[in-house]
């Protein structure tokens, strides 16, 4: 009996190579020569899993062969690779170190994408937050922390990574042409289907050449009725969402709860009057650089006399002080879509 | 029937046609029915002949190896790496079962483990060509250029089965993009086995990254000896200058 491992010659009738130990004959108990098979459906969950091992989400290149030491050198720098994770994962894929965080950054690219589709829900700004942190996690992971002995340090750099991707995350999306911001709509106006509370997503970038139409939604900010010079009248919201109501050059008067423009009667299911206007008879001309912005600006909230010229202050907003103009519902979620 | 067939001569009577008869199914037929499979490409085929050529004789080492290979060309490396295990139950501590999951190991990009079995199986004594070849693919996953000097000595200490690694070695060579060197091993490859699809379509596949014109012609061999064979079609389509959009529409 010949063994098939190592050749050596065995005694015949022997089940195991005694050199080796291999199997020689038949064996008479059954053994299961059949493979096991993988479900089909489980082909590209592996295939995923395995391009993720291989790290080839972003395909790597042997970048530090190619520079000569004191390029290395910066390279390796935690301060550069703490900048270079402005974009996640990118200082440790310069190092081929990526398959590192791969994981991090798989569960920041979910954490963000998550955070963007419920944006404006209390959802959306959990997984925001949680993205910012694993993102500061991998910035930090790179080196930083290594090279810092003290703790209070460390903190400080923590708190400091945090702070500065928090306004990154902010800020982005503002960075044109994107020019994306956002804000919650103080009115119920049917025609639009939009509800207080909701969130409309609003585009930049306008000048003083855009003209708004009557209707449109568009994203003030508090500077503008800060000039009235009486700081208990506006709200301590950072931006607010109103309607257009009225355009350059136009006379508006609000009587019996309607909007007058010109002397014509405008849709109350279109132009609803804010309960805060309705108290208050109002007559007055748009000026040219103006357009007259109705929201509901929290003013009766603090219990303050308002007169016409308040109104006049408040609701007469400069063509530049129109930072966006809404064109979308983004949340909720169902009712989410393009406005009219 | 022949007028003169029954006719009768001094000299030794003629020679009727033996019926040829059943073949023997033994493990030595299911083997190399096996090896028939693989070389037209058929992995899964080569896999069921394998399993029944074990049904017969389950100490038919070939067969075990030949099992966990079919495993790994069909992507299914988890399975290869289960079934390697059993296989080292039979014949603990082989050197080509190691090397197999190495090549398993390094296909599913585990490298670290891939690094892990082939030197293990390297320092064993008796190692067979595969083992080397092994070594080689572990080492182009690393990058290494030590990988070319692996594949000559695979080559060089195969033997009889030269054709066989010199395929392998080939389908290696091309996975990596050394078509030229791959093209080189084909060449003599398809002399040995001018039935084997697979053999053509890699050299096709190989041809037509190189821009050479034969290479719609190997590929049409390729799927003369195998029709409707999926690889070779979409490898002659590509060949044709066919995109995705214009396969898609079936322009």
């Amino acid at each position: 009996m010949r063994c098939q491992r190592c050749k050596f010659e065995n005694i015949p009738g022997q089940k195991t190579c005694i050199k080796c130990g291999s199997a020689l004959e038949v064996t008479s108990t059954a053994i299961n020569v059949h493979p096991p098979r993988m479900p089909r459906w489980k082909k590209p969950f592996r295939d995923v899993l395995r391009s993720m091992r291989k790290g080839k989400a972003i395909p790597q290149i042997d970048a530090k062969s190619h520079l000569t030491p004191r390029v290395k050198e910066f390279f390796n720098d935690s301060f550069l690779g703490l900048f270079l994770s402005i974009i996640p994962g990118l200082a440790h894929w310069t190092q081929n170190r990526f398959k590192e965080i791969r994981w991090y950054f798989l569960a920041w690219l979910i954490l963000l994408l998550s955070g963007v589709f419920l944006y404006g829900s209390a959802a959306g700004y959990v997984c925001l937050g949680l993205a910012i942190g694993v993102h500061a996690a991998i910035a930090l992971q790179y080196g930083i922390l290594k090279n810092l002995t003290n703790m209070s340090e460390k903190i400080v750099t923590i708190i400091l990574v945090l702070i500065g991707l928090t306004f990154l995350y902010r800020f982005i999306p503002r960075i044109p042409p994107l020019n994306f911001d956002g804000g919650y709509s103080s009115l119920t106006i049917p025609y639009y289907n939009v509800e207080a509370g909701d969130y409309l997503l609003t585009r930049g970038g306008l000048d003083e050449n855009d003209l708004l139409q009557r209707g449109s939604l568009v994203l003030i900010h508090p500077a503008t009725f800060r000039s009235t010079g009486r700081r208990d009248v506006p709200s301590g919201n950072d931006t607010v969402i109103g309607e257009v109501v009225g355009l350059p050059g136009e006379r508006l008067q609000i009587v019996n709860e309607v909007f007058i423009v010109d002397g014509q009667l405008l849709d109350v299911e279109k132009y609803p009057v804010p309960q805060w206007l309705r108290r208050i008879p109002f007559s007055a001309t748009i000026p040219d650089d103006s357009y007259f912005v109705s929201s509901r600006y929290n003013v009766s909230a603090h219990g303050v006399r308002l007169s016409a010229s308040h109104i006049e202050q408040v609701c007469m907003v400069k063509t530049t002080d129109i930072e966006a103009k809404a064109f979308m519902r983004w949340w909720p979620l169902l009712r989410r879509g393009f406005l009219r | 029937m022949d007028r003169f067939s029954q006719l009768e001569f001094d000299e030794k009577s003629p020679e009727r046609k033996r019926s040829q008869g059943e073949p023997i199914r033994d493990a030595d037929y299911f083997h190399k029915r096996a090896l028939k499979y693989w070389l037209a490409g058929d992995f899964e085929l080569a896999l069921r002949n394998y399993s029944r050529a074990l049904e017969q004789n389950n100490t038919l080492f070939e067969a075990w190896v030949g099992q966990v290979l079919m495993l790994i060309e069909l992507g299914e490396y988890k399975e290869a790496l289960v079934w390697a295990d059993k296989a080292l139950e039979l014949f603990p501590e082989h050197p080509e079962l190691l090397a197999v999951k190495a090549v398993a190991c390094c296909r599913d990009a585990k490298l670290e483990k891939a690094i892990a079995y082939s030197d293990n199986s390297i320092s064993k004594d008796n190692i067979t060509p595969r083992v080397w070849l092994a070594r080689a693919e572990v080492m182009l996953g690393r990058k290494s250029p030590v990988a070319d000097n692996c594949v000559s000595k695979a080559i060089s200490i195969a033997g009889n089965m030269a054709p066989v690694i010199k395929l392998e070695a080939a389908r290696l060579l091309r996975r990596k993009g050394s078509y030229s060197t791959a093209i080189g091993h084909l060449n003599d490859v398809v002399k040995v086995f001018p039935k084997s699809a697979l053999a053509w379509c890699e050299l096709g596949c190989c041809q037509a990254k190189l821009g050479f014109p034969q290479a719609k012609a190997t590929l049409e061999q390729s799927l003369k000896l195998r029709p409707g064979w999926r690889e070779a079609e979409t490898a002659l389509a590509r060949c044709r200058g066919r995109g995705f959009f214009g396969r898609l529409f079936g322009r």
